[in-house]
């Protein structure tokens, strides 16, 4: 089931379409990437969304309803929202900034508190610590698992993400894409997520939408991006440089594994990627692996052979 | 080491509280020091009236007028700052300035001309010189908020009202402090000109004073509207401190 429906959506500025002619269905419970140079449209399409900017012509809905029959702010309450430089109120604590859309909804306060502590436990932050600090004493990551916090406070169906990880450092954005991916699966929201970042685009996207000049080129899995380019620029994107280590990386390896046991010392976990595979591989000098589970069960082996295969062009 | 200049700071504030007390109630107690100003034979100690009547007659006036411009200033810094608004700035910026660079006398005699003599044209001219800071530091500190926080505050589904009341004035308050600060110093003392006009404040003492050419009445008038100015501007300096310190950006 689509959770959202964008059809035939343009946003004019007089004669300049800054988004032209965008159609794309958003399936529940998935993330998509919005991929684009600045100037692509692709913030333009999120934030039309949530109405923050208004639609020319088309059409969007969101779990069946026309986003233009609901008020703005109604829409904006039932919807998350994260933006680069997490824009979180500086006069207020963190437990303050994550109860705002609580708060606009007119939830108890003992609904509040339960929600605030639930939300701080889940990102990792202590409430007796952290509730009552005030932004600027927490670090960049800290701040921006808090910006994340107050979009999912009132549970949300969609979460739409502006940049979300564009001013942090590559050790904490990495930390951060992956706790969004636990988060994302965990409760199951659609998150709809805008960035210039190819890589971040490919770790996080169970689909990619490339946009160019206020036009989707392509929107399909980071797989067809990569192997079938439906447009030059998606290729330029892309790059074609290590074009085969980017498909590897798409792969896990409990979804490519052989259901047969090897005689080889080296054991590796099933969510790895086959590039992991690939890199382990190589450094310990060994042409294959057995696959296990976290439970520990080996589901099979994958052999240097089968990896390479299937990092070959298609 | 800074615990003891805090302490020398508690230590003068209420010297000058007590001196100023003092000024106001027992005025008597200065006869010594007033005596060699004022003329052979003349009142060393101002007696056409009570001191602290005048005080509070004073302070009436300036938190009257204070009023007036704080209410019209940032209103008009909240509506110029509105995106459909933001057309009206340049002219209510001028306005504004134009209220400063009058003259205060030339203000006062165009009151006088338009309501009478009394506390009124007082009010006026002391309301449009509040204006300007008030009015300049609301637009200042409402444009100051982050884009992102207003983003956020739009993005959570916060009405405008909402966004204005929860988030742009309470950032903008620490600076909207600083407009009232200035403008209170700016009040008490252009208020004594109120006297010509025949309004009732501290400005009388020192109008007798330059009249009966009794510098005594001068120096008493002129203290105690100083000192005023110099305790109200403290205190609004450490509520001023205390808002920043809760909102350290």
């Amino acid at each position: 089931m689509s959770m959202i429906s964008i059809r035939q959506v343009s946003k004019c500025y007089g004669t300049f379409a800054a988004v032209d002619d965008v159609s794309m269905e958003i399936e529940q419970g998935t993330i998509t990437a919005l991929v684009g140079t600045s100037g692509s449209g692709k913030s333009t399409v999120l934030r039309m969304i949530n109405r923050l900017t208004d639609i020319s012509t088309g059409t969007i809905e969101v779990n069946g309803r026309d986003i233009m029959s609901q008020s703005p702010t109604a829409l904006r309450r039932s919807m998350g929202y994260v933006i680069q430089g997490n824009g979180l109120f500086p006069h207020r604590t963190v437990a303050q900034n994550i109860a705002t859309v609580p708060q606009l909804l007119q939830w108890s306060t003992q609904a509040i508190t339960q929600r605030v502590n639930e939300l701080l436990e889940l990102f990792n932050l202590d409430p007796a610590v952290y509730a009552h600090k005030l932004p600027h004493q927490l670090s960049g990551g800290q701040q921006q698992r808090v910006g994340v916090a107050r979009a999912l406070a009132a549970k949300p169906q969609v979460l739409l993400m502006d940049e979300p990880f564009g001013a942090l450092d590559p050790v904490i954005r990495h930390k951060a894409q992956v706790d969004l991916l636990a988060v994302q699966q965990q409760c199951g929201i659609t998150i709809m997520l805008v960035t210039h970042d190819m890589e971040e685009a490919f770790a996080l996207g169970h689909k990619i939408a490339v946009m160019h000049a206020g036009k989707v080129l392509q929107y399909g899995t980071p797989e067809d991006i990569l192997v079938r380019p439906a447009h030059p620029f998606c290729t330029q994107l892309t790059g074609t440089t290590e074009r085969s280590l980017k498909l590897l990386a798409l792969i896990k390896a409990q979804d490519y594994v052989t259901p047969q046991t090897l005689n080889t010392p080296l054991t590796l976990p099933a969510e790895a990627t086959l590039r992991e595979v690939l890199a382990e591989l190589t450094w310990q000098g060994q042409p294959a692996a057995n696959i296990a589970n976290s439970a520990g069960q080996v589901l099979g082996s994958l052999t240097l052979q089968q990896i390479l295969r299937a990092g070959q062009a298609r | 080491m800074k615990v003891a200049l805090t302490h020398w700071a508690w230590l003068v504030r209420g010297g000058v509280l007590v001196l100023f007390f003092a000024l106001v109630f027992k005025p008597e107690w200065f006869i010594t020091l007033f005596a060699p100003l004022a003329p052979q034979g003349a009142p060393i100690i101002y007696n056409q009236g009570s001191l602290a009547a005048l005080t509070l007659q004073h302070l009436e006036l300036v938190l009257g007028s204070l009023t007036m411009s704080l209410i019209l200033g940032v209103s008009a810094g909240v509506l110029v700052t509105r995106a459909s608004g933001a057309d009206f700035l340049p002219l209510s910026r001028s306005i504004a300035h134009m209220g400063q660079t009058f003259p205060p006398v030339a203000v006062l005699a165009l009151a006088v001309s338009a309501v009478g003599f009394g506390t009124y044209p007082t009010l006026i001219a002391l309301t449009l010189y509040g204006l300007l800071p008030i009015f300049e530091n609301t637009v200042t500190g409402l444009k100051n908020v982050p884009n992102s926080v207003l983003e956020a505050a739009d993005g959570m589904g916060m009405s405008p009202l909402q966004r204005l009341g929860r988030i742009e004035l309470p950032l903008a308050l620490p600076l909207i402090v600083e407009g009232i600060k200035v403008a209170t110093v700016i009040n008490i003392g252009t208020a004594t000109i109120g006297s010509t006009v025949a309004a009732k404040c501290l400005g009388e003492v020192i109008i007798a004073g330059l009249l009966a050419n009794n510098m005594a009445f001068v120096l008493q008038g002129g203290l105690i509207v100083g000192l005023m100015a110099v305790l109200i501007y403290d205190a609004l300096g450490l509520a001023q401190h205390k808002l920043t310190q809760q909102q350290v950006q």
